[in-house]
């Protein structure tokens, strides 16, 4: 236990709303630890910072209702399907439950994964109205080459880079990129991919790719992961180009 | 929650149905963009349901507000093309955080005590909760120095925990 220090005073709250640069937020949060007064404080306005964000939560009948049941329906749809898959197919990937907190999947991935287990097992997805048994055809016809795809994303070890729409995935020394709400490219265009090697000063053409009506998308990159920096996107021309003629819509080091 | 461990579909539905205007709220604060926010909404409630046991105890729309905020901050810092360093990570400290006697707190009386305090100390709190912004970031936003900032984020949450406490007790 070490005594009360005045100078970290100030910066218990601004620990407490989580705006404390990293270095400074462990330096902090060292002293906290071993000192009564500032952690007492500390938690007193922990509890009042996390509830800051009730200020945005929208009223009843503010949502719009039509935006809302889609995402309850989305949601539920992807639970439900989960549920149901007691027994997933053969080559079906489940999704990893953890012990504690941090993200096994990110969400639309985890929506694919729950997507493709309900495909597989074919169970509640079937009864529903015919937009998702199109989508079932869909997936049905990519079901093997997901599957595969699948369980490098939720791999141990696979690292996860959050990137618009969706995120980039290092897995088993590949590159694998994933959305869902990917917006369709421009009419007469494809996303295409992009690498930086480490120490490289210009990227390297990768695949091109569209979305599925829904928006999801899951690539791998031929190159690999072995000494890439980073990953970008751009709307290209089909069959791509040389080098980009649009600016990114995201790049993504691999760090 | 503890149903939802047992996979109970309509113990989960209950519980979107209680949060999913908290989250979406947060999230379309954050992001600015609708698609976007029924994204993070959707990958937070599946959160909720794939990894049940990340909710240990104590106030679950705290925890679910932050798993909120720390899911879109991810979200804003992939939307920069620049390389960003890292926002301050959640330092867990010993004991729990969660604070029983504002368990069951609603959004209106969490907007009455915010709007109770003074711009200079709610504006740097709201920036620095819904813009992800470091305080330094702040104080430059702000033209505000950096202990001024620390100042009136201190004395913001102090007077916004007092008020909370007295609205509870009402």
């Amino acid at each position: 236990m070490t005594g009360h220090d005045d100078a970290f005073s100030e910066s218990v709250a601004a620990l407490a709303l989580g705006v404390l640069p990293e270095a400074e937020a462990r330096e902090v949060a060292g002293h906290v630890r071993g000192c009564a007064a500032c952690r007492s404080e500390y938690a007193e306005l922990r509890s009042a910072a996390d509830l800051v964000g009730f200020a945005a939560e929208f009223r009843p009948g503010e949502l719009d209702e039509v935006s809302a049941t889609r995402l309850k329906s989305r949601v539920m749809r992807a639970v439900r399907a989960d549920a149901a898959a007691v027994s997933p197919a053969p080559g079906a990937v489940r999704a990893p439950r953890t012990a504690s907190g941090g993200w096994p999947l990110y969400a639309a991935a985890a929506a694919l994964v729950l997507a493709v287990l309900a495909a597989g097992s074919a169970v509640s997805l079937r009864n529903e109205n015919a937009a998702d048994r199109e989508r079932i055809a869909v997936l049905e016809r990519q079901s093997a080459l997901q599957s595969s795809v699948l369980a490098q994303i939720v791999a141990p070890g696979a690292k996860h880079f959050p990137v618009a729409s969706g995120e980039v995935i290092e897995t088993n020394g590949r590159i694998l990129l994933a959305f869902s709400h990917l917006a369709p490219a421009p009419a007469g265009k494809v996303y295409q991919a992009w690498t930086l090697a480490r120490g490289a000063t210009a990227v390297a053409p990768s695949i091109t790719f569209a979305p599925d009506a829904a928006g999801n998308a899951v690539v791998e990159l031929p190159q690999g992961a072995a000494n890439l920096a980073a990953v970008a996107v751009s709307v290209e021309p089909p069959g791509g180009s040389k080098t980009p003629t649009s600016k990114p819509t995201f790049v993504r080091a691999l760090s | 929650m503890e149903r939802v461990r047992e996979r109970d579909v309509a113990a989960f539905e209950n519980i979107y149905d209680a949060y999913h205007r908290l989250v979406y709220g947060i999230a379309f604060k954050m992001l600015k963009d609708a698609m976007a926010a029924e994204d993070l909404t959707q990958a937070v409630f599946l959160k909720v349901w794939s990894t049940p046991d990340a909710f240990a105890a104590g106030n679950f729309g705290a925890w679910i507000a932050r798993v909120t905020r720390n899911r879109a901050l991810d979200t804003l810092r992939s939307r920069s093309l620049r390389v960003e360093a890292d926002m301050p990570a959640d330092i867990p400290l010993e004991g729990s955080l969660d604070d029983d006697v504002l368990a069951n707190i609603d959004a209106e009386r969490v907007r009455a005590a915010l709007a109770s305090l003074p711009d200079d100390q709610r504006g740097p709190i709201e920036l620095g909760f819904f813009g992800g912004v470091t305080h330094e970031e702040i104080a430059r936003r702000t033209a505000t120095p950096l202990g001024t900032v620390k100042t009136r984020i201190r004395a913001g949450l102090r007077k916004m925990r007092a008020q909370l406490d007295a609205s509870v007790a009402r």
